[in-house]
């Protein structure tokens, strides 16, 4: 079975997309010691519990011109790290029964002292597919 | 679907296809018949707790509590912990698949109602030991389409696994990322070096995300 031949049979499925949703979570701007860990979060509802997701995250306000309001590929987290001010942010997607758990981890690596993080939105949007057992 | 020029383009470009699908449950391991690797892509449940397949490996942040995994290695899914499992695999462009080693939870044929992702294009790379880069790969859509990115031996830098990326943290504490603008796909990895080669598989689909 080649996976290029695009031959369809009913042994052979394809991802159907079914729906989406979106959410936004903004943090205010706010400073940490060093190693410590702030984390925030949000609940997006959606109605495909059992289907296929991606997930995509955005954010927008943070100084690394890499990632300021590109969007992520999809999947179900992103981390970047920024450098100055020093802090890392691991964005984590999960489900919770008819909806969507987004929560999003500061945390300071560095051993310096206090670092400010700015004001930053974080844009998600869920996409949903459906396999054969949906 | 509202973009007529996705409808155009539908009958020019493959349209992907889940390769493998099932749903189990079990404790500490799932096996499957499969001889071929699989990209992942699905759900899984702990604890009465959807989670999105590969969204935590090992020496991720410990976030939540709950911390599973779940990737392909050596042919068989393996997850750590107790789980419900629901996964699709899609298939890796070049290599061919023999039809009975594929398992299928059911036989179902393709849905018209559904709006099937369309492969632009898929391709793979290696990136060298001890490499630091970060590779742009040009698709010049003018917009932003869907993209999805996997690596293997990135978390346990063994043979045969593949995992889902698109934030991940190593055991040092150390990231990579996948960014995507209207021309280019850029993976970055350049905080993390590798003590091995690794491949790194990429699908760039047709759909807008941004639509």
């Amino acid at each position: 079975m080649d996976p290029n031949n695009t031959v369809i049979n009913d042994r052979v499925q394809g991802l159907g997309y079914v729906g989406n949703t979106t959410g936004t979570l903004s943090v205010a701007s706010f400073t940490f010691f060093s190693g410590e860990t702030r984390t925030f979060s949000t609940t997006i509802p959606h109605a495909h519990q059992e289907a296929l997701s991606a997930n995509q995250v955005r954010f927008s306000g943070v100084g690394n011109p890499a990632l300021n309001n590109k969007w992520s590929v999809m999947g179900g987290s992103m981390f970047f790290r920024n450098t100055s001010p020093s802090y890392d942010v691991v964005v984590v997607v999960t489900r919770t029964g008819i909806g969507q758990l987004l929560t999003v981890v500061f945390k300071n690596p560095t051993v310096a002292s206090n670092q400010t993080v700015p004001n930053i939105t974080i844009d998600i949007k869920s996409y949903y597919y459906a396999p054969s057992w949906v | 679907m509202t973009d007529i020029q996705q409808v155009a383009l539908s009958d020019q470009y493959n349209i992907d296809n889940v390769m493998f699908s099932a749903s189990a449950d079990d404790t500490g391991g799932y096996g499957t018949s499969q001889t071929e690797p699989m990209l992942p892509l699905g759900i899984y449940q702990a604890d009465g707790v959807w989670y999105d397949l590969a969204n935590y490996g090992n020496g991720g942040i410990a976030l939540p509590t709950v911390k599973r995994d779940i990737y392909w290695y050596n042919g068989s899914l393996v997850f750590t912990n107790s789980a419900t499992v629901k996964v699709a695999g899609l298939g890796i462009k070049g290599i061919t698949y023999d039809p009975n080693n594929l398992y299928h939870e059911k036989n179902s044929f393709i849905e018209s109602s559904n709006s099937y992702m369309k492969v632009y294009i898929e391709d793979q790379y290696t990136r060298a030991a001890s490499s630091n880069e970060t590779r742009p790969i040009h698709h010049g859509l003018g917009y932003i389409p869907m993209v999805l990115v996997w690596i293997n031996d990135i978390l346990y830098e063994s043979a045969g696994s593949i995992h889902r990326m698109s934030g991940i943290y190593d055991a040092n504490g150390n990231g990579t990322g996948v960014v995507v603008n209207e021309q280019d796909v850029y993976i970055s990895t350049s905080t993390w070096v590798p003590t091995i080669d690794v491949t790194v598989y990429y699908k760039i689909y047709l759909e807008n995300q941004d639509a």
